[in-house]
């Protein structure tokens, strides 16, 4: 009941606070106001506001980017450079051909019916190939005896395989054997 | 700008460019400072204003919260010692209409006891009664909460009904 008086006590009080009225603005201020309304200049909130922060945000998109690739282009650049600056030599060429012709006349033995003569040349072929890494090599010792087998195989055999195992030279059969081999290795089903 | 829209600024401000002028005075020392507050906070706004037709008028109580940030900067950045010295709530600005039953006598002392109110209280009176928001408004104009403002409130009028006590019949 205490309350309920109080607060109708509040309600009269604020009703008497609320008849009183603000004093009027001076009419040259009023004025001021609305000239702000009438000549003022807003900023713009067209697509002109958001322009600054889109393009710092594309800028920085792009110096990312441009970073990224070249940095990339850089290291290979660098690379081909060191490369460039130090060539293998004809030992480590050799080896390097001699390995990759291993292989490849690996899978071709795989394929073989007789392996044995593709054996005997993988292992001459690394011979070889250990021979002109280490060492100059001014002429290659003459082919191991074949027996008959051997040359009926051989006959069947690539040109490019029996002329290896007959003792030619090893980096250019290796050159022109390699891509026909590996032409013919993909080929095969 | 569109004369339809640019009239809409206008009648809003007539509207309410007397309650924002108390709250002005209120906040600030003098009545030049209270009028270029005032000034300060409508050309923010209006800048700050969506421009387009369609767009709603902006809430009052964004004027208040921009009069009383205008404010509090410039007491900031005047001598503090003369800051106290006019406490310019100045209810002297605040006139009862002509047609009020109430004498002049009774309104003076009314007056009187408002601006008796130490200044938060006095904010939240002038804001709420004059400037018709409400709690949660003043709150966010006031950057407190709610029961705060509704504290303050009620403080303010218990004080001033212990002031008036035997003036009216309260």
């Amino acid at each position: 009941m205490k309350k309920t008086n109080s607060t109708n006590n509040f309600s009269d009080l604020e009703q008497r606070l609320r008849e009183l009225k603000p004093k009027a603005t001076p009419e040259e201020l009023t004025q001021k106001l609305l000239d702000i309304v009438a000549t003022g200049q807003r900023k713009r909130r067209s697509w002109q506001q958001y322009w600054i922060p889109w393009t710092a945000v594309a800028a920085l998109v792009v110096c990312f980017i441009s970073l990224q690739w070249v940095g990339k282009h850089q290291s290979s650049s660098n690379t081909e450079a060191v490369v460039a600056k130090n060539p293998p030599t004809i030992q480590e060429f050799v080896k390097e051909q001699a390995n990759e012709w291993a292989e490849t006349t690996k899978l071709l033995a795989d394929g073989c019916l007789e392996q044995a003569p593709a054996f005997v040349a993988l292992k001459k072929l690394r011979e070889e190939g250990h021979y002109l890494a280490s060492a100059p090599r001014p002429t290659l010792p003459p082919p191991p005896p074949l027996n008959e087998h051997q040359k009926k195989l051989l006959e069947n055999t690539d040109v490019f395989v029996a002329a290896l195992v007959s003792g030619a030279p090893a980096l250019p059969a290796i050159a022109l054997a390699t891509p026909v081999y590996v032409q013919r290795i993909k080929s095969e089903p | 700008m569109r004369n339809s829209e640019k009239n809409r600024w206008q009648e809003w401000i007539l509207e309410n460019q007397d309650r924002w002028l108390l709250y002005a005075r209120q906040q600030t020392r003098s009545e030049a400072d209270a009028q270029d507050v005032l000034q300060e906070s409508i050309v923010s706004i209006w800048q700050e204003s969506d421009p387009s037709e369609s767009a709603e008028l902006p809430h009052p109580g964004s004027v208040y919260a921009a009069i009383r940030f205008r404010a509090l900067n410039l007491a900031r950045g005047s001598d503090r010692r003369t800051r106290r010295e006019q406490d310019y709530m100045d209810l002297n600005y605040v006139g009862g209409p002509e047609s009020s039953p109430y004498a002049a006598e009774e309104q003076k002392l009314l007056l009187q006891a408002v601006q008796s109110l130490p200044s938060t209280l006095g904010e939240v009176l002038t804001l709420h009664v004059w400037g018709e928001l409400t709690f949660q408004e003043i709150a966010d104009v006031c950057k407190c909460s709610i029961n705060t403002i509704a504290g303050r409130y009620r403080q303010a009028l218990i004080r001033l009904q212990k002031e008036l006590k035997g003036t009216f019949s309260l």
